[in-house]
């Protein structure tokens, strides 16, 4: 299909990271994260990540939920406030974020690294 | 902020400034038009008076393609009356190639400064509601009330500094530093003066000078974190009428629209979604270094390390989200051609 056969590996592996991302953001972003939001308006909190135009507030309820409470998600994140967030997380949401976590970045870095070095595009 | 408009129809300048030869003489010398000419659909136009920034902006927009004109005028619609959020985005992002994509990076856009400003007008709010509770204790009668009035004045003392501590800068630009000592302007200006205005203030009518979070440039400081909210929407929105009009343009050329649009849409969903992870994995990465660093305290120097971050997650976005982008582009050009 591609010019070689590393080409037609890049493009699989592409499609099934681009596939699992797209797939997991859309689930986490209407079951998990809209529940939160829900849940949360209903007790009378503000949302969330108010700073938030487009919806990409997504990635930061993924982090704030997927990853145990530490020094790579400290409960003071000044972009979205991690252990109220984290109260509402049921065990789907912390196995759905984790998907799209290690899915998301691991297509970024995939693409980044051997983009560049098959230098596709 | 001056707007900027866009005709949709032929428009005579005397519909728009009526039959006085001196106006009319004024906004064509403004607008760079000449006598008895007619605004064209997708002309910008404004009516601001002397702000040279405005008219260099309208020269920059009238010298653009009619089609890239008329497709940023679809997007002012789009955004109803936010539409002078264009002038300055556009200002920033002339170029068709940035807007394209930008898209990518929005999420880590607006994030710190909204954060902190929208921290801001809560702290405005408080010390406003502490100044009138002040006000209707200072009024009252009743058991108890020498203890009440301290307690209404001392929690006015505790969000005046709150603001003052953690929102210095943004409170100086909104009260003159000169009056921190002095008993001068409104309940910005110290504790004291906030106290002294609320115990003369009427309980019925409040001064207005304790509606301190309604005062004018508090209500331009909520525009402009407004404004950083927006600009990602106004990405988004015009990233995808510029596609949106190439493949209306390869349409209109009899080229393969169809082709065009599939090549135009990987590039917006891929380079979209790769640009906000990147740009979310740099900003969280920038926040945990900064919390190790000891960097994330309250006040201007959390304030710059926040920008820093997020400004690094800006550009990182940006870069990756713009490479995928066109990455994706030619993947699936390759693909319709096979």
């Amino acid at each position: 299909m591609f010019e070689t056969a590393a080409e037609n590996w890049y493009y699989a592996i592409f499609s099934i990271l681009m596939t699992v991302t797209f797939i997991s953001w859309l689930g986490f972003a209407r079951f998990s994260m809209a529940r939160i939001e829900r849940e949360m308006k209903k007790d009378g909190l503000l949302r969330s990540a108010a700073w938030d135009g487009v919806g990409l507030r997504v990635l930061w309820y993924v982090h704030a939920i997927a990853l145990p409470v530490g020094d790579w998600n400290p409960a003071n994140n000044p972009f979205i406030d991690v252990p109220t967030v984290r109260c509402y997380a049921n065990r789907f949401d912390r196995i759905l974020g984790m998907i799209l976590f290690v899915s998301g970045n691991s297509w970024v870095i995939f693409i980044v690294v051997f983009g560049m070095i098959l230098d596709v595009g | 902020m001056p707007e900027i408009l866009f005709a949709r129809k032929p428009i005579f300048p005397t519909e728009l400034v009526g039959d006085d030869p001196s106006s009319i003489e004024a906004f064509l010398r403004r607008n760079g038009l000449n006598e008895n000419e007619i605004l064209q659909p997708g002309r910008a136009y404004s009516f601001a008076t002397k702000d040279t920034f405005t008219l260099t902006t309208l020269r920059r927009l009238n010298s653009l393609p009619v089609s890239e004109r008329m497709c940023l005028a679809r997007s002012a619609e789009a955004m109803g009356n936010e539409a002078h959020v264009l002038r300055v985005f556009f200002e920033t992002n002339l170029s068709p190639e940035n807007l394209k994509e930008i898209n990518g990076l929005v999420g880590a856009g607006a994030t710190a400064a909204f954060v902190r400003l929208n921290g801001f007008q809560q702290a405005l709010v408080k010390y406003q509601e502490a100044l009138l509770n002040f006000t209707k204790v200072h009024k009252s009668q009743g058991p108890g009330i020498g203890t009440r009035r301290i307690q209404a004045e001392k929690a006015t003392h505790r969000a005046f500094q709150r603001l003052k501590k953690a929102y210095e800068v943004e409170l100086n630009r909104i009260s003159p530093i000169a009056y921190r000592h002095k008993n001068r302007g409104n309940a910005l200006s110290n504790a004291e003066r906030g106290v002294l205005l609320a115990s003369r203030s009427s309980n019925i009518k409040p001064d207005a000078r304790l509606f301190v979070a309604d005062a004018a440039d508090a209500g331009r400081l909520g525009a402009f974190s407004r404004f950083l909210n927006n600009t990602g929407r106004l990405a988004v929105v015009t990233d995808a009428t510029l596609r949106a009009n190439k493949v209306h343009t390869t349409y209109e050329s009899g080229g393969n629209w169809l082709r065009e649009s599939s090549i135009q849409m990987t590039g917006f969903g891929i380079g979209g979604v790769t640009g906000g992870l990147t740009g979310q994995g740099v900003v969280a990465g920038g926040t945990i270094l900064a919390a190790k660093a000891g960097l994330l305290v309250a006040g201007p120097v959390g304030w710059a390390v926040l920008g820093v971050i997020v400004g690094a997650g800006f550009v990182a976005g940006y870069k990756v989200g713009s490479f995928i982008d066109n990455e994706a582009q030619s993947a699936a050009s390759r693909l319709w051609d096979r």
